[in-house]
């Protein structure tokens, strides 16, 4: 169904009124610290959230993450007359301890459109754009409202890349017309972006084991680990393929104890990126390939150093799909009864969609517009910035994604 | 002509007594790091070299102790003079003295600084009052300054030494000897230590690689190129001993560190590496180095008036039946410093082991026999008659 210009504009009507309320309650959770370690705050923001929704007639079931130090996930429901299912996908946690949020004096502060504080756009804004759309549709489209089965699940520990929700979301959301993801999306005037695609990642980390001897008196027994290491750097590097959007990242690196000494020890840790399943399984492959690996011995010969690597984390990516086109398909069509445009974007950052998309249809990028994810830091010549959204993108999101959403129930 | 038993016999009978000057000098504990330790040690040695006539002056330090400069109340600025150097600091903090009390059993005396080197400023003390008290003359003066930050690499004492390395011509340092055998130390490597900080750009590694310079990467380049450096054949050794850098995995790293050990054998292979290192460039655009750092104390090396030192000493030792061989010391003394400049020769403290350890120790059959060739060395003839 194609909204008519006055329902249009009533939903227009309903989402700017309802902001300033909207954007106090955003305010309340931003207010909450909810840092994926500190549990008491996470379902402290849970507990809040539930009560938002309980206004709108979603029942609230808390289900415990698989790792115990983490807070609660949250399902709110609202079962509809019909056997029409619509998912929305979220997360309470951010990514800022209490006292780095403390040190770098990072708060909910407004300036002029931009709201910057800890979990604007990442994710909270995202969580407030479900809010405003739920209460739209059940003050000007009541009969949508009613009739669909509304689920909303808010992960505890999306930022740590917890693989417990995302079968959480597979047995909450199974038969949904579409798993909708509120991770900010970027709009520029009329010019809204859905996300498509992800990029999959993975976490390495190398080991070298080599030959401590004393710099001075016995150098040529020595094995150098860093020197090793080095080299083993190097090869990564070299295993980065723009064309094919495979890249890696050394990000960190360690070795030695004290300057005098050949160091016996070096390690580093290595994130890898890319697009497609093939490639991305290549480039664990050809990580896995180093184990074992040795070109430094040391100089009398006796010591061979050697590397060993391990996976510390795989998350595959979400690759470009039919059923994500055919949810894009709808979100355009809905764009262009507001006279809006939406692009698909393939983004390099993972999301809970990447555990899910194999399974459900879904689109992600659905919450406000913003900037500066993870940074809480703000420096003097603007080359670091706090995390933001925009006020002035909550309505526009809020009333494409009803847009979307009346099409994609009844369309 | 005097008879060198003589020196033998009278250090022999006052063996007791030189125990007992290093167990009192080393109860005082004397750590670099504390200047306000360095005051008791300096006085324990004035009161003697008073007695033997010497003026004692304690020049003070910016950031040391000070040290003592003595030389004969008689001087006279047209004699030929010798320098007899030490150091009053120990690499032992205050207390050490509670786990580790300074103890005799049988040949070996144990504690902190007893090798390094208050066992050496003993026998300075009493090789110049065996001089004196046997009525044998010096044909060259001797002179003594004992620095309190050797063992942090002598920044407060290096002008100081380094003036008096031109005005002497030779310097006898006290450094323990080397290894159990009691090798002379006639060479000793340069050390050297650079830290360098290598710059990139951060940068997400998901969202926009493209847009980083990895730190991370340019320091394996930049580790290569420094192992490339390393000539074992030559005892030119370059150690990349510790790396640290980048904050997260998915950021792109934008800067790292490296300390590295640097060792030379010769002065002109320490200036080529010093050089070598400072013109290391980056590999990747956009990355920075800053190179810090460098040689504190050049290679001592075996030049020939060095070598003629250790001729001399071997001829010495022989008379008092101490058959002596030369060795190459892995780090560096305040020897380094007077090499450029004068005669030296190091190594002349006492037979022990264990510097800087727990079980730091001397061998006191070797303190008489030592203290000798001091005294021997102290009365031979200047080059210039």
């Amino acid at each position: 169904m194609n909204l008519d210009s006055q329902t249009i504009q009533d939903l227009q009507t309903h989402l700017e009124t309802n902001l300033p309320h909207s954007l106090d309650m955003l305010r309340q959770m931003v207010e909450i610290n909810s840092f994926t370690a500190n549990a008491a705050g996470v379902d402290r923001l849970g507990q809040l959230t539930a009560e938002l929704f309980a206004r709108l007639g979603f029942t609230a079931v808390t289900i415990p993450a698989a790792n115990p130090l983490y807070g609660n996930h949250l399902v709110l429901t609202r079962h509809g007359r019909t056997a029409q299912k619509v998912g929305f996908i979220s997360h309470l946690d951010t990514v800022f301890p209490p006292d780095e949020e403390r040190r770098n004096n990072f708060h909910w502060r407004s300036e002029g459109d931009r709201i910057y504080g800890p979990g604007t756009v990442d994710i909270k804004g995202g969580t407030i754009v479900i809010y405003m759309m739920m209460a739209a549709l059940q003050a000007i489209l009541p009969d949508v409202f009613n009739n669909v089965t509304w689920t909303i699940l808010l992960n505890a520990c999306e930022e740590t890349g917890c693989e417990d929700f995302g079968e959480l979301c597979l047995r909450e959301l199974a038969g949904v017309r579409g798993g909708l993801i509120f991770e900010g999306g970027q709009m520029r005037q009329d010019r809204f972006k859905i996300v498509v695609a992800r990029k999959g990642m993975a976490i390495f980390r190398v080991q070298v084991a080599g030959k401590a001897s004393h710099a001075g008196s016995a150098h040529r027994r020595g094995a150098n680990a860093i020197v090793q290491m080095a080299d083993v750097i190097q090869r990564i590097h070299g295993l980065t393929d723009y064309g094919r959007d495979l890249t890696f990242n050394v990000g960190t690196i360690a070795g030695g104890t004290v300057i005098n000494r050949v160091p016996h020890y070096a390690s580093t840790t290595i994130e890898m990126r890319a697009f497609t399943p093939e490639v991305y399984e290549s480039g664990v492959a050809a990580m896995l390939a180093l184990n074992d690996f040795s070109t430094v011995s040391s100089a009398d010969g006796r010591y061979a150093c050697y590397v060993n690597v391990e996976v510390l984390r795989r998350t595959p990516p979400w690759s470009r799909n039919e059923a994500t086109d055919a949810l894009l398909a709808v979100w355009q069509q809905a764009a262009a009864d507001l006279g809006y445009t939406v692009l698909p974007e393939e983004r390099g950052g993972l999301s809970d969609g990447n555990h899910i998309w194999r399974s459900l249809p879904v689109i992600d990028g659905l919450g406000p517009s913003g900037g500066n994810s993870h940074c809480s830091e703000r420096s003097e010549d603007g080359s670091k910035e706090q995390e933001y959204c925009l006020a002035s993108s909550f309505v526009p999101k809020a009333l494409l994604n009803v847009a979307g959403v009346v099409r994609l129930v009844k369309g | 002509m005097n008879n060198s038993t003589d020196i033998l016999n009278y250090l022999a009978e006052r063996r007791q007594e030189m125990i007992d000057f290093v167990v009192a000098l080393a109860r005082v504990e004397s750590p670099t790091s504390r200047p306000e330790t360095q005051a008791p040690v300096q006085d324990l040695l004035r009161e003697p070299l008073e007695q033997l006539g010497f003026a004692v002056e304690i020049i003070p330090g910016e950031q040391s102790g000070g040290m003592l400069w003595a030389r004969p109340s008689t001087l006279s600025s047209s004699q030929p003079q010798q320098l007899l150097l030490g150091h009053s600091d120990t690499v032992w903090p205050v207390g050490t003295l509670t786990e580790m009390p300074v103890e005799i059993e049988g040949n070996v005396m144990r504690g902190p600084g007893v090798l390094d080197m208050k066992s050496g400023l003993t026998q300075m003390i009493f090789a110049l009052r065996a001089l004196a008290e046997l009525g044998w003359e010096t044909a060259v003066a001797p002179i003594i300054l004992i620095n309190s930050d050797e063992e942090v690499g002598s920044y407060d004492s290096r002008p100081h030494i380094e003036r008096l390395a031109q005005e002497v011509e030779r310097v006898y340092v006290l450094e323990p000897a080397l290894g159990s055998e009691g090798k002379i130390k006639t060479a000793r490597k340069g050390v050297g230590e650079f830290i360098i900080t290598v710059r990139g750009k951060a940068a997400h590694a998901g969202l926009e690689p493209e847009n980083g310079i990895s730190a991370t990467l340019e320091l394996a380049h930049l580790t290569l190129k420094l192992n490339q450096l390393n000539r074992p054949e030559e005892g030119v050794t370059v150690n990349v001993g510790v790396v640290e850098g980048g904050t997260r995995s998915n950021v792109v790293a934008a800067e790292c560190r490296a300390l590295v050990d640097v060792r030379a054998p010769t002065v002109a292979a320490a200036e080529a590496l010093e050089t070598a290192v400072n013109n290391l460039q980056p590999t990747l655009p956009g990355a920075s180095l800053t190179i810090e750092g460098g040689f504190n104390r050049l290679p001592l090396e075996r030049t020939p008036r060095n070598q003629a030192l250790w001729y001399l000493a071997q001829a010495l030792g022989q008379e008092i039946g101490l058959e002596l061989d030369e060795g190459t010391a892995g780090g560096g003394s305040d020897g380094n410093l007077t090499s450029p400049y004068t005669a030296t020769l190091d190594g002349l403290g006492p037979v022990g082991g264990g510097a800087h350890a727990t079980h730091e120790h001397i061998l006191l059959d070797s303190f008489v026999e030592r203290t000798a060739l001091l005294a021997l060395l102290l009365q031979a003839p200047s080059i210039k008659q």
